[in-house]
């Protein structure tokens, strides 16, 4: 060593930092576990011997495994099944992140379901930044098989459904395709809303009914930024601003849905059609009848990592005799779920089209990327439908095979400008 | 001043470095004393099991955990140095990790059919629940016994609906594939079972995200109901029956137990865990990590040591045990980076390599297995695994040889232990892992000097053989040159004795007066090919003078 540096000390030492460069690139842990066979081997007799000595050495001087505290938070999380528990636990009391409505901004509350026993108990309440709140319940009957396994047992069932919610803030733009994005108003609706529906699903056939009791209240808006919908809009021209009754409900609806997530299936499609019949039960002004049509058809293509996502939906009110349709009662387009270049809620009107297609790519196992164009129109009836509203973008989704746990879009091309949206769920 | 400053350092480095013998490398082992080799060497066994373990306590891995830090910290553990476990033959001695079958001997087909299983058939009608499978499994399954094996175990796990056989078929064919290698494995059966003949233990539990509860008759409907039947209405299981001993985790793919006094090899650097990567791109086994392996804490000879498993085979071949195996499986890691920015750039029009190669996937039973896609050296386990990232050409040329070693016969004879019902799967798997198996051979045997089993006869004829042509990997080369020299396994020095020979056969004559009075000799051959720029990577052999000969001690492949 000593004669290396005297003949070429530069050299020598440029070797020695890329020596001590390599030392210190060595983890320490796996270093001094090749040291202690090194140093246990060193003056032994046979391969054996050194071997037994490398172990004895260790043995002088163990130490019980442990989990770093990250390791050990990661442990419980995934040993307790931690994030299910907390947010969708089979039995107990968990935490709720939105869902309380497009427009309600970001919120959260807190729930207790019951799951995994004859009968699905779900309860939960709900409040947005925005000032709603949300509280709901429901009962099935036979409950869910197993929500870990993603199966729902085939046969009848019932089920019944409660909500309250107090929404207020909900955007109005006037009715029709004409409505002016300068017209932007918002009003308060507050409802309670109870259903019971029996259906039967069988194989991918799910049919039933839904009959429901709806008791609605609209108020000003709160949002101080806009006017209330009641001072730019009267009664006559917006019809259920001024008086809401009850309705009673009845929702004929049969489901078709041929994609299963639960076998990873990418291709396949989900056909729903309602009929809706509103009763009015308090002022005879407006009972009406709505039908709706939603399909969804999955195209996956390139070995299934990509897929067109295709969708269709039309809906379409009916007043009875001559009584009117609650603007709160119309179909809307605008916001994150249907034409989103627009803001939530931009169109409203008796009857609505929306087709929306989106291309959709694998970029890794957890993020999908796409590419959409959404198009749609309102209008008074569907046969009156004039130039349909268009916007296109771009997005990326982040979640799990099944599940969109975060979505971003960005649209363009909506006329009324660029729209940026985050959200917790899919599309379609 | 600065000068003097980086003297010192270095000295202090170098003074370190000679004493922990580090610098010298060759097979990790050159340095370790002053011997080169050991009277015992070649040994054939590591003993691991020599110092009483009795003290580990039990420590199973965190799922995330383990994904998290091998998918953004894969480099810490990275070092191009050769296995350190394996004997001065560039062998893996037999140890607690790896026994040597079909490496070191011609096995029957009825021995590896029957693997590692304590009966040839299991013969069970009736099956009792006894508990749930853990929080947060994905294969549909449950723990159970039967009456013929009281006390026993077994977890039986259930196919997709649409892939019969799939999974379960995956799992047995992985196991006997595992247990031929070398590897501790459990015992695996595929059986079927009436439905109407499982019942529920009263003590039977299973553990969801709310806690601990009963096993009740819904759960085991859901797990049916996700399940294959067959056309009597039994339904498909692989039960695997587990072996004595206390389950104490799984084992890592880097570092070493500290609370194991056996456990000196960091895991890392273990060949027979480099050298998995060979095997798992073999078998599709993108699954191949931490979490799928056990540790049982065993008693042998009035101590304890722990045998390390391989385990949980449901996800291999054309499988993801609930369903096919998607496309990107085998081929991209979960994030990976190259592969997502390029899809991310191309708005997912830049369709990867594996996507538009045709790719001939088979019946359902088989899932989506295929050999058109499949390039060896690009295979890739769902995320990275720091023995795998280790993987030298010399570790790879190991598990090669291994994997070669596997006749279409044998291949055969595992797959139809399965007993598929449609015929069309067994043929298909059989073939797709017929030409994987000869992709690898053609990529890995070539990819170093392929010569193996060099002997030194009495009269100083060296032979040897090419473990690439033997197996049909490659055509024979133009020639091979080879070196002498004496060798001094004292001072590890070598001296160069006559010149150069070439020869066009796998022999060669020392040259005159080398042998006499030596009692180390080494070759130096160096192969040549024209399509194999890797056959000329000279491979060091010793011999070592003993009492009817000379003795085969030392093989270095790639230093």
């Amino acid at each position: 060593m000593r004669r290396c540096f005297r003949s070429s000390a530069d050299a020598c030492g440029a070797t020695a930092v890329v020596v001590a460069t390599a030392f210190c690139c060595l983890p320490a842990p796996a270093f001094a576990q090749i040291a202690d066979i090194l140093q246990g081997q060193a003056a032994q007799a046979t391969r054996a011997e050194a071997d037994r000595s490398s172990r004895e050495a260790k043995a002088a001087r163990l130490v019980p495994e442990r989990r770093s505290k990250i390791e050990a938070v990661l442990y419980r999380i995934d040993e307790d099944l931690l994030l299910q528990r907390i947010f969708s636990p089979p039995r107990g009391i968990h935490a709720r992140v939105g869902g309380i409505g497009e427009g309600a901004g970001f919120g959260g509350g807190t729930g207790y379901q019951l799951i995994g026993v004859p009968v699905d108990f779900r309860t939960s309440a709900a409040a947005s930044l925005k000032g709603y709140v949300i509280a709901e319940g429901s009962l099935r009957f036979p409950g869910t098989q197993s929500e870990d396994l993603y199966t729902w047992a085939d046969g009848p069932y019932v089920e019944v459904y409660a909500r309250w919610r107090d929404a207020p803030q909900e955007d109005f733009y006037g009715l029709g395709p004409g409505s002016l994005e300068n017209d932007r108003s918002n009003f308060a609706q507050r409802e309670t809303f109870v259903r019971v529906t029996p259906a039967v699903r069988r194989g991918y056939l799910t049919a039933g009914v839904n009959l429901g009791y709806l008791n609605p209240s609209i108020g000003s808006g709160t949002d101080t930024s806009m006017p209330s919908t009641d001072q730019i809009f009267g009664p006559e021209e917006v019809p259920g601003l001024g008086a809401q009754p009850a309705f009673g409900v009845i929702e004929p609806f049969v489901e078709f849905a041929t994609l299963d997530r639960a076998i990873d299936d990418r291709g396949g499609g989900r056909y729903r059609v309602t009929f809706t019949r509103y009763a009015d039960r308090d002022l005879d002004q407006f009972s009406f009848n709505s039908w709706n049509v939603d399909l969804r058809q999955f195209i996956p293509f390139v070995h299934d990592t990509h897929t067109l996502a295709l969708r269709a939906w039309a809906s379409s009110s009916e007043p009875s005799g001559g009584d009117s349709v609650p603007f709160y009662l119309q179909p809307v387009l605008g916001g994150s779920q249907s034409l989103r270049g627009f803001r939530t809620f931009r169109f409203r009107d008796r009857s609505a089209l929306l087709m929306q297609a989106e291309y959709r790519w694998r970029i890794n196992e957890f993020v999908t990327g796409a590419l959409f164009y959404d198009t749609g129109a309102v209008a008074p009836k569907l046969g009156d439908m004039g130039r349909l509203e268009r916007d296109y973008g771009f997005g990326l989704r982040a979640g799990s095979r099944s599940t969109v746990a975060l979505r971003v879009d960005i649209a363009f091309g909506g006329r009324e400008g660029t729209r940026f949206l985050v959200r917790f769920d899919d599309v379609f | 001043m600065c000068s003097e400053a980086l003297r010192c350092v270095a000295a202090i480095v170098c003074v370190v470095a000679a004493a922990a013998g580090v610098g010298a490398g060759a097979a990790g082992q050159a340095a370790r004393a002053a011997l080169r080799f050991f009277p015992d060497d070649p040994v054939s066994r590591d003993d691991d099991t020599a110092m009483d373990a009795s003290g580990i306590k039990p420590l199973a891995l965190s799922e995330s955990f383990d994904f998290l830090i091998n998918t953004f910290a894969p480099n810490s553990d990275r070092e191009p140095i050769p296995a350190v476990n394996v004997n001065t033959l560039d062998e893996v001695p037999d140890s607690s990790w790896f026994t040597n079958r079909i490496g070191v001997r011609d096995l029957s087909l009825p021995e590896i059919a029957r693997g590692p299983n304590k009966f040839e058939r299991l013969a069970a009608a009736d099956w009792v629940v006894v508990a749930g499978k853990g929080p947060g499994g994905f294969h549909p399954g449950f723990l159970a016994e039967h009456p013929g094996d009281p006390g026993q175990v077994f977890q039986l796990e259930v196919d997709p609906v649409d892939h019969p056989q799939m999974a379960t078929g995956a799992e047995l064919i992985g196991t006997l594939v595992y247990h031929a290698l070398g590897y501790h494995v459990e015992d695996v059966y595929p059986i079927r079972v009436d439905p109407a003949r499982i019942t529920i233990s009263d003590k039977a539990t299973i553990r969801d995200a709310s806690g601990r509860r009963r096993f009740n008759q819904r759960d085991l409907d859901a797990i049916l109901r996700l399940a294959a039947r067959d056309r009597q209405g039994r339904v498909y299981f692989s039960a695997t029956r587990f072996h004595d001993g206390e389950p104490i985790g799984n084992f890592q793919y880097h570092g070493t137990r500290s609370d194991d006094p056996n456990d000196i090899h960091p895991h890392e650097h273990r060949r027979e865990l480099r050298a998995n990567r060979v095997f798992a791109a073999w078998l599709a086994h993108d699954d191949s990590r931490a979490i799928n392996t056990l540790d049982l804490l065993v008693a042998a000879n009035g101590r304890k040591h722990i045998r390390h498993y391989m385990y949980d085979f449901g996800a291999i071949l054309g499988s993801a045990t609930r369903f096919a195996e998607p496309p990107s499986n085998n081929h991209e890691n979960y994030l990976d980076k190259d592969a997502s920015l390029a899809a991310l750039a191309s708005f997912g029009f830049a369709i990867p390599r594996y996507l538009r190669v045709p790719r001939a996937e088979g019946p359902p039973s088989a899932g989506a297995f295929d050999s058109t896609s499949f390039d060896p050296v690009r295979w890739k386990p769902n995320y990275p695994n720091v023995a795998f990232a280790n993987m030298r050409p010399d570790d790879a040329f190991w598990g090669a040889r291994l994997v070669a070693r596997f006749s279409d016969a044998a291949i055969r004879a595992i797959v139809d232990q399965v007993r598929f019902d449609d015929p069309l799967a067994a043929g298909h798997i059989t073939r797709v892992l017929i030409e994987r198996r000869d992709a690898i051979a053609r990529v890995w045997l070539n990819g170093v000097n392929p010569v193996v089993g060099p002997r030194l006869g009495a009269d100083g004829t060296l032979t040897f053989e090419n473990a690439a042509v033997a197996a049909g990997a490659a055509t024979p080369g133009t020639g091979y040159t080879v070196s002498w020299s004496k060798f001094d396994n004292g001072s590890r020095k070598a001296e160069v004795v006559g010149g150069s020979l070439h020869v066009t056969q796998e022999r060669a004559a020392a040259p005159a007066g080398l042998l006499a009075g030596a009692e180390f000799v080494m070759a130096t051959i160096q192969g040549e090919h024209p399509d194999h720029p890797g056959w000329r990577q000279p491979v060091q052999v010793y011999f070592r003078r003993a009492a009817a000969g000379w003795d085969t001690v030392g093989v270095i492949r790639q230093p």
